[in-house]
């Protein structure tokens, strides 16, 4: 395939926290891309470098965390972006518009102060405000036209002219006044009538019923999987190229996560997103994903197509995380020992204490990630060495 | 018929909702709403649902750590004494003094002070997150030694000698006695709530959720453990889950509930292969296969979401979900029937 056909690409990124017990190494290095359209799964243990990655694509890791290394970079129409060289400023046009994320827990994503509505509405003032504005001018002209009430005709007039300046200059001080006085501040009303058109819209694609009662309550009168359908909502409100989904499902019961899932496909299909899926659910990796990363201790070891990586696994670790989920039919196997500690990391390939076929070449030098097959990448010595 | 160990019969525990000024008694959530099952000895019961339907009250109640509003639990009771309580409890007059008598010989419900400490000893319980469950300022010797000093069961060395003993059962060293909780990691940590559940000999141990707070790797390790040492300790379990792949492979019967109640009851087996009930097809339609292979697997999506426990649904509690709900189903409740042998469900339909 052709490079262009990458839209997201994270080369050697490089993460580390710093914590009064030491620097722990989170990434160490993570080469992953997406390609145009397709899911990608990110698998692995906890604290494994998962969410990490996620939140780095759009420069969100909290401190003491810092990027130390490495690009991140967007292909964005036709050209391509190094997002870790930008500021703030730019990035903030990324973030929801071209990227955005859905988080973990819904209940923590939301704000509890602020009702559905405002939520998604956030999102929507910040990017497609001028889509709006634009709409409230046609329909304002089309007004116009009809009345002959030449007071009414006035009063549109106005307000024409102070969508136009939203428009051209919203940070214009004129504005600013008009929208502190009282009766003339009125002329507001109108986007907010368009955002609450958009939310309805956006809540009913997400399968809530009864949307426009949803939109008006709180984060604490939904449930767990209305309210990742909220969050899901406010991710989707600008069609994003790229979603980043962290582990969306995780808190939810068995149920509402197929339910969660059904509509994440579906969704997919209908806005051709590409999507950044972290789970440790191997199973809903393999039902969701096109292909699948897989993570150890800050390093992705394995990075190859669904169908070849649950047939075929190279590394050691996948093959144990695949044995290790409970089958009736199998024996239950797991893997020895514990993740390590990433402030003190083991030298070589990070996987060797655990790992059943180490060698001495484990234990000295760390192994890149090599193409074996076409489109099968593993990161192992064990591998290469034409096992 | 083999013996079993612990009948509970019609369990019910409600929470009261208080409100107004004077916090009188507004509903009731009915978590456990009258359950009548039987948990044969040395074998691991695994009862899965979801969150909220009311599990781990059940596990709770059945060895007396919550009070239930309503029924009896029988533990290790003689099988004619509990035919006897059963036909006093399904006789027109169920407050007649003989029954009265025998449920407060036998009848763990009733059960006060001395007597149900006793009884303690005998049932244990594993917590689902062992960072909340395990005392951040005890030492991990003093975390399994507690149940010993309570019960009396050793003093001074003897407990330091039985608690390395434990520990050793449970794949833990010598030199973990003198930690805190904090330096483990989640799958020592629960080695650790699973050391305190076992020194006093139990026979009864309640598992809620233990591998649910642990990575994949640590959970198949926990599991095969809980395997053996009910092999070497003779140990009847309860295991309770909403991951019906762990249930599948740890039990050997399971029970589906919910919104408090049980709707089918069957061997692992056999309820896997074939779910009879509408909600567990769908339940178990609902696992992630981890098989790319299997993706074009015909899957019953449920419209909706549990309704709430404080007003259940009229009649069959799962009708406004159920594709095949009909005016019965909307009217009268169905009854926990045996279909085949050691199947029972609570369906209408079937």
């Amino acid at each position: 395939m052709v490079d262009k056909a990458k839209i997201v690409e994270v080369d050697d990124l490089k993460v580390r926290f710093y914590t009064y017990e030491g620097i722990v190494k989170a990434l160490e290095g993570v080469d992953v891309f997406l390609r145009k359209g397709e899911t990608l799964g990110v698998a692995g243990e906890t604290g494994c470098g998962k969410t990490v990655t996620g939140l780095s694509i759009l420069k969100l890791v909290p401190p003491p965390g810092r990027i130390e290394g490495g690009r991140v970079l967007l292909n964005k129409d036709g050209k391509t972006i190094n997002l870790l060289e930008k500021d703030e400023l730019f990035l903030t046009k990324i973030r929801g518009k071209d990227i955005s994320m859905v988080f973990q827990e819904p209940k923590a994503a939301l704000n509890p102060v602020y009702t559905v509505e405002q939520q998604i509405g956030e999102v929507l003032m910040l990017h497609r405000k001028a889509e709006f504005i634009l709409n409230i001018l046609r329909q304002i002209k089309d007004e116009y036209k009809k009345t002959k009430s030449k007071f009414r005709r006035f009063i549109l007039k106005r307000q024409f002219g102070l969508y136009k300046l939203m428009l051209k200059n919203p940070e214009s001080l004129y504005l600013k006044i008009m929208s502190k006085i009282p009766i003339v501040r009125r002329f507001k009303r109108r986007l907010k009538e368009e955002i609450r058109k958009e939310v309805v819209r956006l809540l009913k694609e997400m399968e809530i019923p009864d949307p426009e009662r949803v939109a008006n309550m709180y984060p604490h009168e939904l449930s767990g999987g209305m309210a990742q359908r909220v969050v899901i909502a406010i991710a989707l409100a600008c069609n994003p190229t790229v979603l980043i989904a962290d582990e969306p499902t995780t808190s939810l019961d068995v149920t509402v996560q197929a339910q969660v899932l059904d509509l994440i496909r579906r969704l997919k299909e209908k806005f051709g997103s590409s999507i950044i899926y972290v789970s440790h659910d191997l199973g809903v990796i393999a039902e969701l994903c096109d292909r699948v990363a897989i993570m150890y201790a800050g390093n992705v070891v394995e990075l190859a197509d669904v169908y070849e990586l649950f047939k075929n696994p190279l590394h050691p670790y996948t093959r144990g995380l695949l044995e290790a989920i409970p089958r009736p039919d199998k024996p239950l196997k797991s893997i020895k020992g514990t993740v390590p500690n990433l402030i003190n990391p083991p030298q070589g390939c990070r996987f060797h204490p655990r790992c059943p076929y180490a060698t001495d070449i484990c234990r000295k030098f760390k192994p890149e990630l090599v193409e074996v097959k076409k489109d099968h990448l593993v990161a192992c010595h064990q591998v290469m060495g034409g096992e | 018929m083999e013996d079993i160990l612990l009948e509970v019969i019609n369990l019910k525990k409600y929470y009261p909702i208080t409100g107004g000024v004077f916090k009188r008694k507004v509903a009731d959530v009915r978590a456990v709403d009258g359950i009548s099952i039987g948990i044969r000895k040395g074998e691991c019961f695994g009862l899965v649902g979801e969150s909220g339907c009311g599990k781990t009250t059940f596990g709770k109640t059945v060895i007396r750590l919550l009070d239930p509003t309503e029924g009896c639990i029988l533990f290790d009771v003689p099988r004619d004494i509990r035919e006897e309580i059963k036909k006093h409890i399904n006789s027109p007059n169920p407050d007649s003094y003989k029954l009265k008598k025998l449920r407060e010989q036998y009848d763990i419900a009733t059960f006060k002070g001395k007597k149900l400490r006793s009884l303690r000893r005998r049932m244990q319980i594993v917590y689902q997150d062992p960072t909340t469950s395990l005392n951040p300022r005890m030492l991990v010797k003093d975390i399994v030694g507690e149940p010993l000093k309570v019960q009396g069961l050793a003093k001074g060395r003897e407990i330091r000698e039985k608690v390395l003993e434990v520990l050793q059962k449970v794949g833990l060293t010598d030199k973990h006695l003198y930690r805190y909780p904090h330096e483990f990691s989640g799958g020592q940590r629960q080695r650790i709530a699973i050391a305190r559940a076992i020194i006093t000999n139990p026979e009864f141990v309640v598992l809620d959720e233990p591998t649910s707070s642990v990575d994949v790797s640590v959970r198949a390790e926990l599991l095969k453990e809980f395997l053996r040492l009910k092999k070497e300790l003779d140990l009847t379990y309860l295991f309770i889950s909403h991951d019906l792949s762990v249930v599948e492979c740890i039990s050997d019967r399971v029970a589906v509930m919910y919104l408090g109640k049980i709707v089918e009851v069957a061997e692992t087996r056999e309820l896997f292969n074939n779910p009879l009930h509408p909600y567990t097809t769908a339940l178990f339609s609902a696992i992630p296969i981890p098989d790319p292979l299997a993706k074009k697997k015909k899957r019953i999506l449920l419209r909706g979401e549990v309704p709430s426990p404080v007003n259940p649904p009229q009649g069959c509690r799962f009708h406004p979900r159920c594709p095949y709900a009909t005016d019965i189903c909307r009217k009268l409740e169905p009854e926990l029937v045996e279909v085949k042998k050691d199947h029972l469900v609570a369906c209408h339909r079937v």
